[in-house]
């Protein structure tokens, strides 16, 4: 009962940062159809960032997503506005050979900079509770509260904002949008700021949790994509569902078939997402259908 | 029809010419619509007039001729340009976003406006236009039906209190009896408010019929021109887009 208790907490913690991680990936496919094969290095230039502020300023990670946050938006937005924005017309495949060379280039970027070996950040907050002979870190619990937090106040933005209503326009129907005085191009840009600066974030949290080294991108952008896929595009309750379900198999996967670790764990999330693509193409819970024209 | 039509030009096209890749879809083309008129595009497919509003609207560029609005030199003005001078459209496809409610698909026909409070006496407005969206308000449009869809794009080009209209095939793909109630929309709009419309139907007898003015337009420009009543007791006409048969006035 103890290792169903601790997987099960291990499986939310692990949801929390996932739904995090997979909202900006989400979100960007979804408003601007542009299936974004660097979002896993993304994360991993929010986590260098963290744990530049962490080694050489002194911050706590947490601390740094004063910074982080805002960086990565200014990087989102000029990645949009000075390479994106080329492509967002042509063939789904012209952003798909873009943005993987873009991977490319931020992932071997990183590795010169900083070099191949595994950077740790520290934190003061590494102790843990115990309920019931369960172990929940304080780290992780403050990771899964920040992901959730962030993610209400992304819904809030899309519902309730006029940026956020033009958003979603633009992602429903972009002629449309501009037929009603929408700028596209710097809704567009906007978004992709969005999208990047709470990738970024995820990162920051990424960087708590795992060693940070310039190629661990490629399978958060593979997650990234089985999440999306299941939860429908742009979907942020859907994110979160299907973020936990993603890590309940991974984690449960990994507790109770003795001897495989978690890579099973990743191949059984596969495994569901290929009869999830077959039985519902749309996803689990719809969300925004892909942008037009 | 408005009794105070005519007379002061609203919308000019002088040797308007533009299209697509290498090929000129447009072709010279001259229009005129005046204040407070309702002026009906007709043609047979491939003549280009859903290409002429493309035009207009900004959305492909003119290769040559102009545009003026009121007098105003307006080529190659953008949609947002376009919206701020009082020019809306009702596109042939459809415009609406399918994942909103009614009142947010009108409340977006005034994105550029800041004042709440007179989106708010807009939208009451519209409402009050069409009442039967008023019972609605909440419900998403993706699920009401092809003619409900077509009042809402309406209403919402009408929240900016526009000067001019533009509306492509405003009864395409609807059913008949449902295509006369949009025209006839279209005719009270013009009577209430004094709307200039310009407006292409495929539809040719019933667009003439609620038309101060009627342009036919063949291969890229305007072959004939003259009083909605004119093309619809004109033989030539008739034989061409009417299906030769008798008519009413």
């Amino acid at each position: 009962m103890t290792e169903f208790g601790q997987a099960l907490v291990n499986a939310i913690m692990l949801g929390g940062f996932y739904a995090l991680m997979v909202i900006g990936f989400s979100l960007i496919w979804g408003v601007m159809g542009v299936i974004n094969l660097a979002h896993g290095e993304f994360v991993v230039v929010g986590a260098y960032l963290t744990w530049f502020m962490n080694r050489h300023v002194g911050w706590e990670p947490f601390v740094a997503l004063v910074v982080v946050i805002p960086v990565m938006f200014a990087l989102g937005y000029l990645v949009q506005r000075v390479l994106i924005n080329r492509i967002i017309d042509r063939p789904p495949l012209v952003s798909l050979l873009v943005t993987y060379g873009l991977a490319i280039l931020i992932a071997n970027s990183l590795k010169l900079a900083f070099t191949g070996t595994p950077r740790s950040v520290t934190t003061a907050l590494s102790g843990f509770w115990r309920v019931a002979d369960v172990t929940i870190p304080v780290v992780k619990t403050i990771d899964l509260m920040l992901a959730l937090a962030m993610m209400a106040a992304l819904s809030l933005l899309l519902t309730r904002s006029r940026l956020g209503k033009a958003i979603r326009a633009a992602a429903q129907n972009r002629r449309a949008a501009r037929m009603v005085g929408i700028e596209i191009g710097s809704v567009f840009a906007v978004t992709f700021g969005i999208g990047i600066a709470l990738t970024g974030a995820a990162g920051t949290l990424f960087s708590l949790t795992q060693p940070i080294a310039p190629f661990v991108g490629l399978p958060l952008t593979l997650r990234a994509f089985a999440i999306t896929t299941m939860s429908g595009l742009g979907n942020i309750s859907g994110a979160l569902f299907g973020s936990m379900a993603l890590a309940a198999v991974e984690v449960f996967v990994g507790t109770y078939v003795p001897g495989v670790g978690t890579n099973l764990g990743l191949v059984a999330t596969f495994v569901v997402l290929v009869v999830i693509l077959i039985t519902r193409p749309q996803g689990l819970f719809g969300g925004l259908p892909p942008a037009e024209e | 029809m408005g009794d105070n039509a005519g007379g002061t030009p609203v919308l000019e096209l002088e040797g308007l010419y533009a299209g697509y890749d290498d090929a000129d879809v447009v072709k010279g083309l001259d229009l005129r619509v005046d204040e407070h008129e309702v002026a009906c595009v007709i043609g047979p497919n491939g003549a280009g007039k859903s290409t002429v509003f493309n035009v207009i609207y900004g959305f492909i560029p003119v290769r040559a001729g102009r545009i003026r609005f009121r007098g105003e030199d307006i080529t190659a003005s953008s949609p947002r340009e376009m919206l701020n001078r009082g020019i809306t459209i009702v596109p042939q496809q459809r415009s609406l976003f399918p994942q909103m409610t009614v009142v947010e698909n009108l409340e977006m026909g005034m994105y550029l406006e800041r004042d709440r409070q007179l989106v708010r006496q807009r939208i009451d407005y519209v409402l009050e236009l069409f009442p039967d969206l008023a019972g609605r308000v909440k419900q998403e449009v993706g699920t009401m039906s092809g003619g409900e869809q077509r009042m809402i794009e309406i209403g919402r080009a009408l929240m900016w209190a526009p000067r001019l209209l533009l509306m492509d095939e405003p009864s395409a793909g609807l059913a008949p009896k449902i295509s006369a109630t949009v025209l006839d929309t279209v005719q009270r709009l013009n009577k209430q408010l004094g709307l200039a419309v310009l407006l292409i139907e495929q539809n040719a007898r019933q667009g003439l019929r609620i038309s101060h003015r009627g342009f036919v337009m063949e291969l890229g420009t305007v072959s004939h021109t003259g009083t909605g009543a004119e093309l619809l007791a004109d033989p030539e006409i008739r034989l061409a887009f009417l299906g030769g048969s008798r008519l009413r006035s």
